[in-house]
């Protein structure tokens, strides 16, 4: 018998809209509201067994006051299953769900909410599994009764299919599995559709980037100690460190101290990614110490460090270069430094 | 431009002095075919072997595979414009092929190559086991085993190799003349009876950031802007690899067998009126020429009026960028697209679990516009476990997995644990179906 624990927001509750959205997490034995429906879909295989109740507002402006209640219910209840919602449209209830569905996870309870595509909860917590609902509740009862099937699988520990399988919106997890035709006779049979305007479904959505916020600006250059960072792999000539040409997964770091400028006798480019001869001749192309030295002469630039950071910046893997940049960047914090000059290629 | 393809299926290769094909049977002269490949001084010494699907076999230091072809009636020459071969257009006439059979030429990477051209890496082809995931572990092969002069400098080794290949792969498709093949099928682009949406193939192709070699198009290698290929011309060979560099996607062999091309030609007159392939050359290093080079194929396509486009790569990273810039264009001008992708790029050697997700610690494509809402995903072929040991390993004795450490060598015959040796890039020959010959894919969950 598998005991099912359901987060709902004050209006699903029957307790009133927007004035009664700062109403304090309380709870509730069995199901309440929309849980009814979901107690019928449970049948014999299930129960309800306990509803939390937050306002809208009150979780969104309240939140560690509402997360710690939330996670004292589960505790508490210790549901085999949680089930949050659906939101459908309500953005502030959406936010409420997935972070339901977080706390769940933390505590390892499978847990299974559903709200529209573009609800902004989706962006709160990437891993939940949350099935696509239309905007209004008029979804109610399809929404649950794809809801339900789903945590049940999780619940029982089945493994959970592909999203596209499952009816679940993807949760930034992409697997390899295989497909009816070869890929060829796919393409064209999407590209068919895409053109005669029948329904087709990419395999690989895309993905908006990840935005970096830029650093403040440095107050004034000509006080400021700056360093230089190259993705150009310039490497003392003979590569002492083996720096791949390609794929690299390290940084390293060499001395630009007593140096006016690089020459091609004592560095050389070993960047894979373009054709590097000119680079290697002259390194200064690159990493454009000459100039800087230049600019530190004429007083436009106030200190730069004696050591450069660089590594290969072709064909790495993302993970190998957000640690590279966090270590770079720990580098140049515990050096005192106050900008940096990041050289790509 | 209507070409007639006569197939000669192989179902076994053997030594033999009466060289010939007969009923699935390849016989090879060995003595005269390492006759044929000395002829060239740059070359010191050849070994012929044979090798077919399912045996422990390892081949190693591939630099090609080329399918013997052989011009039987029409102008021109396959393979056209590279080892000497006429410039003429091909696409054609007849044209007679083996298939399920290649020429492989493996020659270790000299030493001076190795430090100037950091893509001649070492590659291997198991013929069985779970390294054996691409379709190159499915053919037959003559394979010749080169030693050149020491000295040979980039382009000229290039050449000694391929030519070497290409005399031999010659050679074996002259058996097939004055028979009857077993499979002829036709090949032309006839406009449809009815009006058919009109579909181009925007064939992107990457160009050398080195000079003197790569993939070429009737052997033209430099960056050039866009031009328009009837398929016909791909299938006689218009566009070959060259022998030094070890990416998947630039095999002469997938050139010749691009199964974009097999499944444009099955719905042609059909479901599509194919207009032909406009090959754009990647890996430009200006944005401005990214974007001209994008801007001039959305241009070919207008003018040849398609409505949609099926856009191929063949590899890279900073290639994604005019290919993208590409789709976008096309889209803006109304032209639906669909992208055929390899996934996760190079950074799946094994296929741990962990290490083939995507999506959250890598993203399926270094860039993307949101224009690109269909996409097709070939996944990876990265295999599912360490390498095993081999009885037999032909091509040389040793890999270099590092190539900043040539002098790191590992036997070839041993088990090879590809995610220890190599990190992130495998060196499985082919190692991405950059074309979709295969149905692996990626899900999202």
């Amino acid at each position: 018998m598998l005991s099912v624990g359901h987060y709902i927001n004050q209006f699903f509750a029957g307790i009133g809209g927007e004035q009664s959205a700062n109403l304090p997490p309380e709870r509730r034995d069995g199901p309440v509201g929309p849980g009814r429906a979901l107690q019928t879909l449970l049948k014999d295989s299930g129960v309800v067994v306990s509803t939390l109740i937050c306002g809208d507002s009150f979780f969104s402006e309240r939140a560690e006051e509402a997360r710690a209640a939330v996670r004292t219910w589960m505790e508490e209840v210790r549901p085999d299953l949680v089930i949050a919602g659906p939101a459908f449209a309500a953005g502030r209830y959406g936010v409420a769900c997935a972070e339901v569905c977080r706390q769940a996870a933390e505590l390892g309870i499978p847990a299974v909410t559903g709200m529209h595509p573009e609800n902004p909860g989706l962006l709160g917590y990437k891993k939940a599994f949350v099935v696509p609902t239309s905007d209004s509740a008029t979804d109610m009862a399809r929404a649950l009764s794809v809801m339900f099937p789903l945590g049940h699988k999780l619940a029982s520990g089945e493994p959970i299919g592909p999203a596209e399988v499952e009816g679940y919106l993807p949760r930034g997890v992409r697997r390899p599995g295989r497909r009816g035709e070869v890929g060829a006779e796919r393409a064209v049979a999407m590209l068919l559709a895409k053109l005669t305007g029948q329904p087709f479904r990419t395999e690989i959505p895309v993905d908006k980037y990840e935005a970096v916020p830029p650093a403040r600006p440095v107050a004034d250059v000509r006080r400021a100690k700056i360093a230089v960072v190259t993705t150009g792999a310039i490497v003392p000539r003979g590569n002492p460190d083996h720096l791949k040409r390609s794929s690299e997964t390290r940084w390293v770091k060499y001395t630009l101290a007593g140096r006016d400028r690089l020459t091609g006798d004592e560095f050389e480019c070993v960047h894979g990614g373009f054709f590097n001869l000119m680079a290697s001749e002259n390194p200064n192309l690159v990493l454009p110490l000459d100039v800087l030295r230049d600019l530190q002469r004429e007083g436009k630039v106030g200190d730069l460090l004696d050591t450069y950071f660089t590594t290969t910046g072709n064909d790495q893997r993302l993970a190998d270069c957000r640690r590279n940049g966090a270590e770079i960047a720990a580098a140049l914090q515990s050096a005192g430094v106050n900008g940096v000059l990041l050289v790509a290629t | 431009m209507r070409l007639e393809l006569g197939t000669f299926p192989v179902t076994r290769v053997t030594f033999g002095t009466a060289a010939g094909w007969s009923q699935g049977g390849l016989t090879v002269d060995r003595a005269r075919l390492a006759k044929l490949v000395l002829e060239d001084r740059r070359i010191r010494d050849v070994r012929v072997d044979l090798v077919e699907p399912g045996e422990d076999t390892r081949i190693i230091h591939i630099r090609d595979v080329i399918e013997p072809r052989l011009k039987v009636e029409g102008r021109g020459h396959v393979y056209p414009g590279i080892c000497g071969h006429s410039m003429e257009t091909v696409g054609d006439g007849v044209t007679f092929r083996y298939s399920g059979f290649g020429v492989l030429i493996a020659s270790e990477v000299l030493p001076h190559i190795r430090r100037a051209v950091s893509a001649a890496t070492d590659s291997l082809i198991d013929m069985s086991g779970p390294g054996a995931v691409t379709v190159y572990s499915m053919l037959r092969y003559v394979v010749l085993t080169l030693v050149t002069q020491p000295d040979l400098e980039l382009t000229e080794w290039n050449e000694a190799l391929r030519l070497a290949g290409h005399r031999v792969a010659g050679e074996l498709a002259s058996l097939l003349r004055g028979l009857e093949p077993p499979q002829r099928q036709i090949y032309d682009l006839a406009p449809p009876q009815t009006p058919l949406p009109r579909v181009v193939h925007l064939h992107t192709l990457n160009a050398s950031m080195v000079p003197g070699i790569g993939t070429g198009v009737y052997g033209f290698t430099p960056h050039a802007l866009p031009v328009l290929l009837h398929p016909n011309e791909i299938l006689d060979g218009a566009i070959a690899g060259d022998a030094v560099v070890g990416y998947p996607g630039k095999c002469t062999w997938l050139q010749v067998n691009n199964p974009a091309l097999t499944a444009l030609y099955a719905r042609h007159g059909k479901d599509v009126d194919w207009v032909g392939s406009i090959i754009a050359r990647t890996r430009w290093g200006a944005l401005r020429e990214k974007q001209l080079s994008a801007y001039q194929s959305v241009k070919l396509a207008q003018m040849l009026n398609a409505q949609g486009a099926l856009v191929t790569w063949n590899h890279g990273g900073n290639d994604l960028i005019e290919v993208m810039l590409t789709i976008q264009g096309l889209e803006k001008a109304g032209i639906k697209t669909v992208f055929l992708t390899i996934e996760s790029d190079i950074k799946v050697v094994k296929l741990s679990r962990a290490l083939a997700e995507t999506g959250s610690d890598e993203p399926p494509l270094l860039f993307s516009v949101p224009e690109a809402d269909a996409i097709v995903s070939t996944g990876t072929l990265a295999p599912e476990d360490s390498l095993p040991p081999v009885s037999r390993v032909v091509g040389g004795e040793s890999l270099v997995f590092d190539q900043e450490r040539p002098d790191v060598r590992t036997p070839a015959a041993g088990s090879l644990d590809l995610e220890a040796l190599s990190g992130a890039y495998s060196p499985i020959f082919g190692h991405f179906d950059n074309y979709g010959l295969g149905r692996q894919s990626y899900y999202d969950y």
